[in-house]
């Protein structure tokens, strides 16, 4: 008798238990596809940020590195120049 | 009594065994229960995830404007250094054509004296008129006007310094070749002489792979150029590649060697 009280209580207890978790208020499948897509966004959007910081850093090397060619041409220019007047 | 007694067993470990079932569900329910997220935690994560996503997004149109910046400046920076190079030409009084032909020659110069550059002594010395004769050519680019251009003067400049070097190393490999004439040979077991060891001398000819050239120029004295005799005076040819005879008898005595 103890036995089938004990039995019956501890169904009870589980059976409770599930009903709470099966009970419980979440999110509809439509609304966690909807959060899965924004995630997926998110992550697009950081690659395709990090790929363009890296082609700025490449374009800011190549800017740089041409200003010291415009200057070097400059330099260049006048000093044909100065050789061209000490010839004459 | 002793009928009772394993009934009794029996059902305790019933009790016993289904205690564990249930605390097994009851854990797996619960842990599931909140593996789940809950409307509130989704509506958080959802308002979160949209604000950073709106930030990419304006991140990614900042950085696309200045790229594009960037990218405009780039060009505009090449027109402008290619402006200056043809007026600093233009200065010179030469025209596209002048400057193309000028250009083309400088270039196959510069690589006639950089296939000299890396040569070794011996070879330097065979081929040793090129050098005269790079040095001709580029003197004779020096007197045309369009050479005073800075970005050509500069390279020509470069290419004399090299002709320098040429010339330096074809001194060293003359005086050699003048005053090591003879080698009086020394013992093995102190200074290792042989042909081949005598040959990679520096002073001789820094190349193991001449030893030939020394023992034709010995043949009276050296039959089996294995066998060279102390204070023996050998009579050292000046430095160059080895000729036609000289390797033929390399390839008999190897043959010979390992017949």
């Amino acid at each position: 008798m103890k036995g089938l009280r004990n039995i019956t209580l501890i169904l009870l207890l589980a059976g409770s238990a599930a009903l709470y978790s099966g009970c419980s208020s979440g999110p509809s499948a439509d609304e966690l596809a909807q959060l899965d897509q924004l995630k997926s966004e998110v992550e697009s959007l950081k690659k395709e940020v990090a790929a363009k910081e890296a082609e700025k850093a490449s374009l800011e090397t190549q800017v740089k590195q041409k200003k010291d060619d415009l200057a070097t041409a400059e330099n260049n220019q006048k000093l044909t120049q100065e050789r061209l007047k000490s010839q004459q | 009594m002793t009928s009772l007694q394993p009934m009794k067993e029996e059902n305790i470990m019933k009790t016993r065994i289904l205690t564990l079932f249930a605390i097994l569900l009851v854990v797996a329910t619960v842990s599931s229960a909140q593996e789940k997220l809950s409307k509130e935690e989704w509506q958080s994560q959802i308002t979160q995830y949209t604000s950073q996503r709106d930030n990419l997004k304006a991140e990614l149109a900042t950085l696309t404007k200045e790229v594009d910046v960037l990218r405009s400046t780039l060009a505009s920076l090449d027109r402008q250094i290619q402006a200056v190079r043809d007026e600093t030409i233009a200065m010179t009084g030469a025209n596209d054509a002048t400057r193309k032909d000028f250009e083309t020659r400088l270039k196959a110069l510069e690589d006639r004296v950089a296939a000299l550059l890396p040569l070794s002594n011996q070879d330097l010395y065979v081929r040793r008129f090129e050098v005269d004769s790079v040095q001709a050519v580029k003197d004779n680019m020096m007197k045309e006007r369009i050479a005073d251009a800075e970005q050509y003067y500069l390279r020509l400049q470069k290419i004399q310094s090299n002709i320098d070097n040429l010339r330096e190393t074809l001194a060293t490999v003359k005086t050699v070749a003048a005053e090591e004439q003879h080698y009086v040979v020394r013992s093995w077991s102190k200074y290792h002489d042989c042909l081949w060891n005598i040959s990679k001398k520096q002073q001789i000819y820094d190349s193991p792979f001449l030893w030939p050239k020394i023992w034709q120029a010995n043949r009276d004295q050296i039959k089996d150029p294995d066998i060279i005799r102390i204070g023996e005076h050998l009579k050292i040819p000046p430095a160059a590649g080895l000729t036609t005879a000289e390797k033929r008898a390399e390839q008999k005595y190897w043959s010979q060697k390992h017949s």
